[in-house]
């Protein structure tokens, strides 16, 4: 096949647009391997559909990628759970192997925090609350406490005197 | 303790805020150009985003212009809306001003080229579909797509 005749016959461009059948679009990623001129007619088509695409570009709202991210990350904090394997032994420095670990590296070092459920905020208010009510009834009765030693202390002065003065 | 959240070690040229960056704004005015509704081509473009990480390595790693696998990816995702576009015959003049709007190269095409890159551009049907439906040859019908792209270069 005379490959301008194939670059001149419109597949490149069918391609491009994603509208080339699988066998087509087989063939030509066979085609661009191997012959340049089809790999360059094919980046000046790709160029030439970005220009399109940047002439009609409009700017996202404002908010766009936040709303991309909070599903990316609700997608993330799914758990994931680990399929059961045998566990292989102990490497040279007597750790566990994880191989797992090996082919991932943890972005968020270990967090400081904890998550409750919703629920214990009704008790942790309960808690409060119940603390504060403590803390006014021991401070009543401290002073309740201190007000009846002094009268005590006071009578025992007067009683004293009354006894020295008989 | 909380589950330490982990990213594959393989580093990709680009990430989702590059893509963003770069192409969010063409991929919009694309999908606008499609549903015609801001409100509808926004809510395609954050699903358009949000399955990106699933193919962000093939991306990286095929040799292909990314602008073209996202506008593939794009199309992928409305196939529902071009199936319900698929049921129409022939675009109607009107129909075809609709997109000279903001497109100022598709209005320097011909009939033919107009009805040709609308079809596999904005309604994601195939060549072999258009010759169907057209009643042209397909070869025509790649012809007057290679036309459409060369006054597309010109302009």
């Amino acid at each position: 096949m005379n490959i301008r005749d194939y670059i001149e016959s419109g597949i490149l461009e069918a391609y491009v647009l994603g509208s080339a059948s699988e066998e087509e679009a087989r063939e030509l990623l066979f085609y661009k391997e191997h012959y340049p001129e089809v790999k360059n007619a094919l980046y000046e088509l790709e160029t030439d559909l970005e220009r399109i695409a940047q002439s009609m570009a409009i700017v996202p709202p404002p908010g766009t990628f936040s709303k991309i991210e909070a599903s990316i990350n609700e997608l993330i904090n799914v758990p994931e759970y680990e399929p059961l394997r045998l566990k292989d032994g102990p490497d040279k420095k007597g750790h566990e192997r994880d191989s797992r670990r090996d082919q991932y590296i943890d972005v968020e070092s270990e967090s400081s925090h904890i998550r409750v459920h919703k629920n214990w905020k009704w008790v942790f208010a309960a808690v409060f609350v119940l603390s504060k009510i403590f803390l006014i009834c021991a401070i009543y009765f401290y002073l309740e406490n201190r007000q009846a030693q002094q009268q005590l202390q006071e009578l025992k002065a007067e009683l004293q005197q009354y006894h020295s003065a008989k | 303790m909380e589950k330490a959240t982990q990213i594959s070690i393989k580093q990709t040229p680009y990430n989702l805020n590059e893509l963003y960056d770069k192409y969010a704004g063409m991929l919009l005015g694309y999908l606008f150009e499609i549903v015609k509704d801001i409100k509808l081509a926004e809510y395609h473009l954050v699903n358009i985003y949000n399955i990106l990480p699933q193919h962000l390595n093939d991306m990286n790693t095929d040799d292909c212009n990314i602008w073209c696998q996202l506008q593939r990816l794009a199309k992928k995702q409305l196939s529902g809306v071009f199936d319900a576009a698929k049921a129409d015959d022939e675009l109607s003049e009107e129909e075809l001003n609709v997109y000279y709007a903001r497109n100022r190269f598709i209005a320097l095409m011909s009939y033919e080229q107009k009805q040709v890159f609308c079809n596999v551009y904005y309604r994601g049907k195939t060549t072999a579909q258009l010759s169907i439906q057209l009643n042209r040859q397909e070869s025509d019908i790649r012809k007057a797509l290679k036309e459409a792209f060369t006054i597309i270069k010109t302009k």
